[in-house]
């Protein structure tokens, strides 16, 4: 353990970025100690891992996003890192932005930073953005706080976060936890950061799933959060 | 549809809804799991508010009474309850398998390459 922050990469079927996305961490970031969560891929991500010496924490069976960052958080918690950011294997997160959004963290005392696209930038009407905006909305209307990019999978958590995440069964890095956290008093803010496009491989988000998910998000914003227990 | 029945189906959804709520709170139920039951304890709030409706769509179906097309829904609801947790148990099944598999493989491999 060589530095207080740890980025969490959590890897599905990511073979044709993975070997980039790490190499880039350890040569350009190396003051960021890294793990790569292999979320029981099926091509040759573990193999290139292992092969490129990567550390790597192993899922025999593929347990989904959540199962992957809640593993990366466990780790976390054992080695006792100060902040913990969730940086995804697909090559879209820019690392440039990991200070500032540390130095946010700092600053403002905050628990949760997001690295959001629309701080400073105006969100596009593309039909994509969409759900994004509902999202945002429902966050509004149950927590007052605006998220401009609450589908941003770039956060950075600090000790606190990294404990309740790490302990209950219910976590997930998904929208509606960060309505939670807001109800829960967690100081959320958001941080601009601009993001890359993928570079290879396909995104698991088509149209079935993505109505799914809104359905699952909103409505687990709007109804389930007002009754879960509130951890502090 | 009776009165009583219609009272009976009110509380029943009214006591669900608390029990859910309940062990939301403490963590024991998924969040998807939540949005069924949800919409089951709706549908059946539903059917004890509004008789009138309840009486056109029996029969529109042709069942008999209003009594028999509210215990249809019900068993309805259980029939795609119980296949989904058909798909889930199945998919725990292979996991666990595939677990299991993959553990006793790698530990062997492990072992032998300490050696």
């Amino acid at each position: 353990m060589q530095s207080d922050i740890l980025l969490i990469i959590p890897a599905y079927n990511e073979e044709l970025n993975i070997v980039k996305v790490v190499e880039n961490i350890i040569n350009n970031y190396s003051q960021y100690d890294y793990v790569v969560v292999n979320d029981g891929s099926c091509d040759q991500t573990r193999d290139l891992c292992i092969k490129h010496n990567f550390n790597l924490i192993d899922y025999p069976v593929n347990l989904g996003l959540a199962g992957a960052v809640k593993g990366g958080m466990i780790y976390a918690k054992y080695c006792g890192y100060k902040y913990v950011m969730q940086y995804d294997g697909d090559g879209q997160h820019n690392p440039d932005y990991i200070s500032d959004m540390i130095s946010m963290a700092r600053e403002e005392n905050a628990d949760i930073i997001i690295g959001s696209r629309f701080v400073t930038k105006k969100k596009s009407w593309h039909f994509r953005m969409l759900g994004s905006r509902i999202i945002g909305f429902c966050i509004q209307l149950t927590t007052r706080q605006k998220i401009q990019d609450p589908t941003s999978g770039m956060r950075l958590y600090n000790q606190k976060a990294i404990n309740i995440l790490s302990g209950l069964e219910n976590y997930s890095p998904e929208p509606d936890m960060i309505a939670h956290f807001i109800q829960c008093n967690l100081k959320v803010r958001e941080c601009q950061v601009s993001m890359m496009e993928r570079m290879a491989g396909e995104s698991y988000l088509n149209v079935a799933n993505s109505i799914k998910y809104m359905l699952n998000v909103c409505f687990s914003i709007l109804i389930v959060q007002w009754f879960r227990k509130r951890v502090h | 549809m009776s009165s009583i029945l219609r009272f009976l189906l009110f509380m029943v959804s009214i006591f669900t809804f608390l029990y859910m709520v309940r062990k939301l709170r403490k963590e024991q139920l998924q969040i998807l799991d939540t949005l069924f039951w949800f919409v089951f304890i709706v549908v059946i709030l539903l059917m004890s508010i509004f008789p009138k409706g309840v009486m056109v769509l029996t029969e529109i179906i042709g069942v008999q009474s209003s009594v028999n097309f509210v215990f249809l829904v019900i068993i309805f609801f259980l029939f795609i309850r119980c296949f989904l947790l058909t798909i889930r148990v199945y998919r725990l099944e292979s996991n666990f398998q595939r677990f299991v598999e993959e553990y006793a493989v790698r530990k062997n491999i492990e072992e032998s390459m300490s050696k």
